[in-house]
Order: C-alpha cells, then structure tokens, then sequence
C-alpha cells in the first residue's frame, strides 16, 4: 500500500511538471510573431532598427519569463517536490 | 561575430541590474540569517544563468531581423526552446547539486523581468520621452 502510495506520488509530480510546461510553448510561438513582425518593420523602415530591436529584446525578455516561471514549477516538482511529500507521508505512517 | 551596438548596451543593463539584484538576495539572505557559501555559489550561477540567457536571447534576435519573415519566425522558435533547456539544465544542477542554495539558483533567473519593469524608470532620457 505504502509503494502504491509513493508511486502516485511520483507519478503525480511528473504530471505536474509536464503540464506546467505546456506554458512553455507559447513564449516561442509568440517571440516568433514578434520576430516576423519585427523583419516587417524593419523592411520598410531600415532607418528604425535599432529601436526596433531594443523594443524586441525587450519583449522578448518579458515573454520569456512566462517559460521560466513554469519551468521553475517543473523543475521544484521533478527534483524537490517527491522527497517533500514522502517525507510528509512517512512521518503520517509511522 | 560582432556584437549589435544596441544589444551590447541592453546586455550591459540588464547584467548590471542582475548583479544589483543579486547583492539585495544576499543582503536579504544575511538579514533573515540563512546566508551560507551555498547562497553565494547558487546566485552565482542562476545570475550568470539569467544574464547569458538574455545575451543569447540579444544575439538570435540581432541574426534574426535580417531574415525573412517565416525563417526568422523559426529561428527565434528554435533557440527559445534550446535556452529553456540549458536553463533547465543550469536550475536542475542548481536544485540537486549540494553546492548550491535552491531559491539562490532559481529567483536570480526572474532578475532581467525586474530589470524591464524599472525600465522606464532609469533607462535612457530618449526612451523616457518616447514612452510618455
């Protein structure tokens, strides 16, 4: 019972850590769109690149931390998570 | 390959608001009295994470406004995705290597947001005109 019971822990946490990571599509997909509207931008005005860039990076960087934020989810719920919550089940047992 | 003038001088902002950030998760760390070694290696390495991520980021973007619209589209798709991973690989070193203080590893990857945020509070004087 107590195996059964850790396996879902386990197997829990990797779901978890799986679905947390769906959120890690969309920065791509959105820093794509942002790219090629940004190659557009530039295309008819070559004059603006450098702001256009600055703009972008910008962008970018704040997309982004949306990925990091599920990735940091994913990483505490593979690495620390399991060992915290068989730890709490241990000490409910004994 | 040549740095862009503009990506050197965002790289540049961006890295000194990560070690300001970094030096105020320290002093944090001391004041609560949770300050180790630990602390210190682990925001080493989630800053110096969080900075090369951005110039990595700086680096595809100066490649990618001079190709065309779909490849450049890609292009972007493609690193985004190879620097989660090697942030996955720096946090996940971070979390279970002893070396390193968890939360020291990981908070520091969140510095370049705090960065933007303020942005438009100590970036240039043009940029402010332009954002009012």
């Amino acid at each position: 019972m107590l195996e059964l019971a850790i396996g879902i822990i386990l197997g829990c946490c990797a779901l978890g850590a799986g679905c947390a990571m769906i959120a890690g599509i969309g920065p791509g997909i959105g820093e794509g769109n942002a790219v090629a509207k940004a190659c557009e931008a530039i295309g008819r005005q070559p004059e603006s690149k450098s702001e256009v860039t600055t703009t972008m990076l910008m962008g970018c960087a704040v997309a982004e931390t949306t990925g990091l934020y599920a990735l940091v989810i994913a990483i505490l719920l593979i690495f620390l998570a399991p060992g915290r919550f068989v730890d709490i089940l241990m000490n409910a047992v004994r | 390959m040549k740095l862009d003038k503009t990506v050197r001088y965002e790289t540049l902002y961006i890295t000194l608001w990560v070690i300001v950030c970094s030096a105020l998760l320290e002093s944090v760390f001391l004041i609560i009295g949770k300050w180790d070694h630990t602390v210190l290696t682990g925001n080493v390495l989630g800053a110096a994470a969080a900075a090369a991520n951005f110039l990595l980021m700086g680096v595809t973007v100066q490649k990618a406004v001079l190709m065309d619209k779909k490849r450049a589209a890609s292009y972007l798709k493609i690193s985004q995705s190879l620097r989660m991973l090697l942030i996955f690989a720096v946090a996940g070193v971070g979390v279970l290597l002893p070396y390193f203080n968890t939360v020291a590893v990981l908070v520091p990857l969140f510095f370049p947001r705090i960065a933007i945020l303020f942005r438009p509070l100590f970036g240039k004087k043009k940029d402010r005109d332009e954002s009012v």
